[in-house]
């Protein structure tokens, strides 16, 4: 299959969408004092904010809620990043792709890898905050690495499609930002699922919602919450095939969109 | 040991800009050709190693969409085209800068575009930098230069190429009178050294020292393809 083709040679021009990947950051923070810091400086004082607030809210301990939250949030915020710039992928790329003949997945890859250049940055802050709670590292944390790596792949083919779509029809730039502000709010992110109602059809059928607890749970409730983890390998395969489906058509169309 | 020779053989090429007017077309194969502009029609080209082929034409003739097609850049609408060897486009100056990076960083860009390797590329910057001539300049945003800087920027990118094919929109002249000599000098070599060059350019005396065969092209068709003086002398009459 070509698409099969495309996302080899584009791996292995590795060292390309790196280089852009790093590139993007650096043009994103050009200017600020704090430069890429930025990055930590926006996700405590998000974190900061609402836990003083949700926890009095949601009536928690501030100390617990902080640590749900933090979790949720930049989980969260990655996958978030993820829809909105993907809709951006090939835009951007519109200089290369009048010039000559290139991979596509070049490009979305670029998008993937920045994201998770911003995700691994979370980390300094999450991983002490975690330890130091918790008094140590536990095994079963390293469900959560798989879990990551799930929304990697999500983010890989979903991000492609939604690339090609949002080039040829630019409406859904616009839709996508304004969808992942409702997600927000209806995902169990600021509050966890409400005691009575966990199994409610709303939460189960929301795809976000099993993405997130396929990070979040391990390290919470040191559970693994299998079903979560199928439903989000399911996901992968469904965005796999929407990729693989449209490829070979939009191979040849998308420079005449941009 | 068989020689590989380039080619590029096009057999009744069509070619039409698409504009879509509303939601659902383009994605579904029957509605997809409303609104087409024919580009180009019926195109049998047989292009050889050795073959410098100048596109003649007035604007809008389709000069920069059959190169556009050549290399591979936007998709045929019917017909076959086969292209043998390595490809280098060139389609402007601007194309493929980022002004807010520095002018190291927009040549390594460009260097990992092409598929060159890390040290490859590192060997190479110097050299490169040296022809720019732009020095500490380099260092600063791309945003920050001068036309005439950017031109001598974005024109020594040329020098990573390594292709048989070289096919040029327009555009080779590149900043003030010094560098144009230096310039002029390199392109010489450059273009000598291509197995085969398609050159669109509205400058005769370009055309007339590269290339030994010309094109002409009127609304989409072509006119004549043939020996560079006879094809020229017809387009020169301007009555085609």
């Amino acid at each position: 299959m070509q698409i099969i083709g495309d996302i080899k040679a584009s791996l292995k021009k590795h060292a390309l969408w790196k280089e852009l990947a790093k590139m993007d950051l650096k043009v994103r923070f050009r200017g600020t004092y704090f430069g890429v810091l930025w990055v930590l400086l926006a996700l405590a004082f998000k974190v900061i904010m609402i836990s003083v607030v949700f926890s009095l809210v949601l009536n928690k301990p501030l100390k617990e809620y902080l640590l749900f939250l933090s979790i949720g949030l930049f989980t969260w915020n990655y996958i978030s990043a993820l829809l909105v710039a993907s809709t951006q992928t090939f835009v951007k790329a519109v200089n290369y792709f009048n010039q000559m003949k290139m991979e596509h997945f070049i490009f979305v890859f670029q998008t993937v890898y920045r994201e998770t250049i911003i995700l691994m940055l979370y980390q300094i802050l999450a991983i002490p905050l975690f330890v130091l709670y918790f008094g140590g590292f536990k095994l079963i944390w390293l469900w959560s690495l798989l879990g990551y790596f799930l929304i990697i792949l999500n983010g890989v083919f979903a991000g492609a499609w939604i690339g090609w779509a949002a080039t040829r029809f630019r409406d859904i730039q616009q839709l996508t930002s304004n969808l992942v502000m409702i997600l927000f709010i209806v995902t169990p992110v600021l509050f966890p699922l409400p005691i009575g109602n966990e199994h409610h059809i709303y939460f189960l059928v929301n795809p976000f919602f099993h993405l997130l607890e396929i990070v979040r749970a391990p390290v919470l409730d040191g559970e693994v919450p299998y079903i979560s983890y199928i439903i989000s390998f399911g996901l992968v395969i469904f965005n796999a095939l929407i990729c693989a489906i449209f490829y070979k058509r939009v191979k040849s169309q998308l420079v005449l969109w941009l | 040991m068989a020689l590989k020779m380039s080619h590029i053989h096009l057999h009744k090429v069509d070619f039409h800009y698409r504009y879509y007017s509303s939601l659902g077309f383009g994605l579904f194969k029957k509605n997809s050709k409303l609104n087409q502009n024919l580009a180009l029609r019926q195109i049998d080209l047989e292009i050889n190693e050795g073959d410098r082929v100048a596109l003649l034409g007035k604007n809008g003739a389709g000069k920069s969409t059959l190169l556009k097609l050549m290399a591979g850049v936007i998709p045929v609408a019917d017909g076959d085209i086969d292209v043998k060897g390595k490809i280098y486009s060139f389609f402007g100056r601007n194309v493929g800068v980022n002004p807010y990076l520095s002018g190291w960083e927009n040549l390594y860009v460009r260097g990992l575009i092409l598929g060159l390797k890390k040290n490859e590329i590192k060997n190479k910057l110097e050299e490169i930098a040296e022809f720019t001539e732009l020095g500490d300049s380099l260092k600063m945003p791309v945003s920050t230069y001068s036309a005439g800087m950017k031109a001598r920027l974005t024109f020594s990118m040329l020098m990573f190429v390594d292709a048989d094919i070289l096919l040029v929109d327009e555009g080779l002249g590149a900043g003030d009178r010094f560098f144009i000599d230096k310039a002029r000098a390199f392109v010489d070599q450059l273009l000598k050294q291509s197995k085969i060059l398609v050159f669109a350019s509205h400058s005769d005396h370009l055309l007339k020292r590269f290339c030994n065969k010309a094109l002409l092209l009127k609304d989409g068709k072509m006119v004549k393809y043939g020996d560079y003086e006879s094809v020229v002398s017809l387009y020169n009459t301007g009555d085609y």
